[in-house]
């Protein structure tokens, strides 16, 4: 049982460790965005708004590229967690 | 142009697509021996094609009508409903998809009821799928409603009644197995329209993303037909219609974590063949919808850019008077009749239905399964043969779906986006949190549980349709993030004071076993 602890509090530390910080980043950049509107509205990066860049395009590929890593990840931590208790 | 009447290859496109899911729903048909083949289609469903039936169930007339619709309507603030429906996935990633695979269990209240052996709380996830899926069905019917309307000249109530029996026809019928194809088909179908809609203006006109935002900041003075005064640097900028930043926050949060709790698509979830093939599948989820977000806000002010530049464009008085009368819903199908004239808005037609469909069918196998398995069968009658239960899910499929009906014409004068949002609130605030919990807390208790429900529900049904008998402290345009928060509270208290009363004796004994099977590795 001690076994099945350390497994499942491993698996949450990884998702938390990943989860929290992401949905912090939307979340800020939801804030900045509101907060600060006039501002990134201001700030023009190829000829799109920043608020534009941040909301509508780039956190596509930023999470894309997170999460693929992420299942990479949790799949290889899975393997090694199966390898664990096969050895003992 | 007009849009009524005078569409035939419209019309064709149409019927054709609908004929080709007959066909497959019929085929599929002789392949359903079991309830696990009618509900999960044998849980043998590829990754990719388990992710294309996802999106397709997940794109619904919220996404492809009502998220372009919000962004011609608000501007800059409707990309939030796209960037909170894609980030929902995250959480599902993360918290949900595998473990839920593990368990193995058909149905939401079938976990609930499992995890804690609680005949109560599996009656309560029966209320809250119910709860859940019917607030969603109500605004794919006005999407269907409104398209088929639009297509055939039919009066409003006329499509409704139309669409809910096609649909109950090929659910019933086919169950997920068949559900599964047809969403394949039909996602590429919703993916394909709304590709055209971005390519055409973006590569065959030139209309950048940049361009188009730069023309409508710019944009002051009286917008055609209505006349009402247009200030473009307000609609590009945000808190041009979410003024409340406690309000708007509630909504991030409903979105964001809304998607985790829906049953249509954590039983999806079930039907692939491992924990590493679900996680897998979201990733693939993640891409067709990420790219599918991208294109429909632009889409959106592409149109809002037509409607504003629509006479030196030539666009036809009739597509302006629909954009002004309809444009929070019909946007979309407009802009594919004025880029691609009666072929596109065919296609568009088509992908609308497609997105109508497939979410509804979802939505009625969901709810087929909390009536039919989990009330039914394992409240009211455990020992019912196989044959009887394949029939019970049919039964219960066929009043799903004509309650459809219904619920068009209670949703009839609303935005489709936004009724939306309130289904991701009432799952945000019921399952998410004591799906969360269930999973990750071993010290969770049946009470726990059965409070989280009851918050869920009742805190959402009295927060949305009660609304203004509330204080105004209390009223939220979605109140997905506040009932959700309250609602991690109380199952937080419940168990805790449970487990005060009871010691270990509050705990289901075989905790300890469902976490290795949540947590642990897969037998082979």
């Amino acid at each position: 049982m001690d076994q099945i602890e350390r497994i499942r509090k491993r698996q949450l530390q990884f998702a938390l460790g990943v989860g929290v910080p992401y949905f912090a980043f939307v979340i800020g950049i939801f804030l900045l965005v509101y907060l600060a509107g006039a501002w990134a509205a201001g700030v023009s990066i190829l000829g799109f708004p920043l608020h534009y860049w941040l909301v509508a395009i780039a956190i596509y590929p930023i999470t894309w590229g997170l999460f693929i890593w992420y299942v990479g990840k949790a799949n290889r931590i899975e393997d090694e967690i199966a390898e664990t208790v096969e050895g003992e | 142009m007009e849009l009524g009447y005078q569409i035939p290859v419209t019309a064709l496109l149409l019927i054709g697509c609908m004929l080709a899911f007959t066909v497959v729903t019929t085929f599929m048909f002789r392949s359903q021996k079991t309830s696990a083949d009618y509900y999960l289609a044998g849980r043998k469903v590829n990754s990719f094609i388990n992710a294309s039936a996802i999106s397709s169930d997940y794109l619904s007339a919220a996404s492809f009508l009502g998220v372009a619709g919000v962004a011609f309507l608000f501007g800059f603030d409707g990309i939030i409903y796209a960037l909170g429906f894609f980030v929902g996935y995250i959480a599902l990633l993360l918290f949900l998809a595998s473990p839920l695979r593990k368990f193995g269990r058909y149905t939401v209240p079938d976990f609930v009821s499992e995890r804690f052996h609680s005949k109560p709380a599996r009656v309560l996830g029966v209320i809250g799928v119910l709860f859940i899926s019917l607030f969603y069905m109500a605004p794919q019917m006005l999407g269907a409603g409104k398209v088929m309307g639009l297509l055939l000249n039919l009066e409003y109530g006329t499509s409704i009644i139309i669409i809910a029996c096609i649909i109950t026809f090929y659910v019933t019928v086919g169950g997920m197995k068949a559900t599964t194809v047809n969403q394949l088909v039909q996602f590429w179908i919703l993916f394909g329209a709304m590709f055209l809609l971005a390519f055409i203006p973006f590569m065959l006109k030139g209309y950048t993303y940049a361009d188009v935002v730069k023309f409508l900041h710019e944009f002051k003075g009286p917008a055609p037909i209505t006349g009402k005064e247009f200030d473009g640097a307000a609609y590009t900028s945000p808190a041009y219609w979410l003024t409340s930043l406690k309000d708007t926050l509630s909504l991030l949060l409903a979105l964001m974590f809304g998607t985790a709790g829906l049953p249509h698509i954590l039983v999806r979830f079930y039907t692939a063949p491992d924990g590493k093939a679900a996680r897998k599948t979201v990733i693939y989820v993640l891409f067709l919808i990420g790219m599918f977000y991208i294109m429909s806000p632009y889409v959106g002010h592409v149109i809002r850019y037509i409607f504003l530049n629509g006479e030196a464009m030539g666009v036809s008085p009739h597509l302006m008077q629909w954009l002004a009368d309809n444009g929070k819903n019909l946007a979309v199908p407009v802009a594919g009749s004025h880029f691609g004239g009666q072929v596109l808005l065919g296609i568009v037609v088509a992908g609308a239905f497609a997105a109508i469909l497939s979410t509804v069918a979802g939505l009625i196998i969901a709810c087929a399964g909390a009536i039919g398995h989990d009330l039914v069968v394992n409240v009211f009658n455990p020992d019912m043969p196989e044959r009887s239960r394949v029939m019970v899910a049919r039964v219960a499929s066929v009043g799903v779906g004509l309650l459809g009906i219904p619920l068009g014409f209670w949703a009839e004068s609303m935005q489709i986006a936004i009724l939306v949002g309130l289904a991701f609130a009432i799952a945000a605030s019921t399952f998410f949190p004591v799906l969360v919990m269930g999973v990750w807390w071993p010290k969770m208790t049946k009470n726990g549980a059965c409070a989280g429900l009851v918050t869920g529900i009742v805190g959402s049904f009295f927060m949305i349709l009660g609304k203004s008998m509330l204080p105004h402290f209390l009223q939220y345009n979605n109140p997905g993030g506040f009932v959700m928060i309250l609602t991690f509270i109380a199952i937080y208290v419940a168990s805790k004071m449970e487990y005060a009363a009871k010691g270990e004796a509050a705990l289901p004994p075989d905790t300890m076993e469902v976490m290795a099977l949540l947590h642990g590795p897969e037998k082979a």
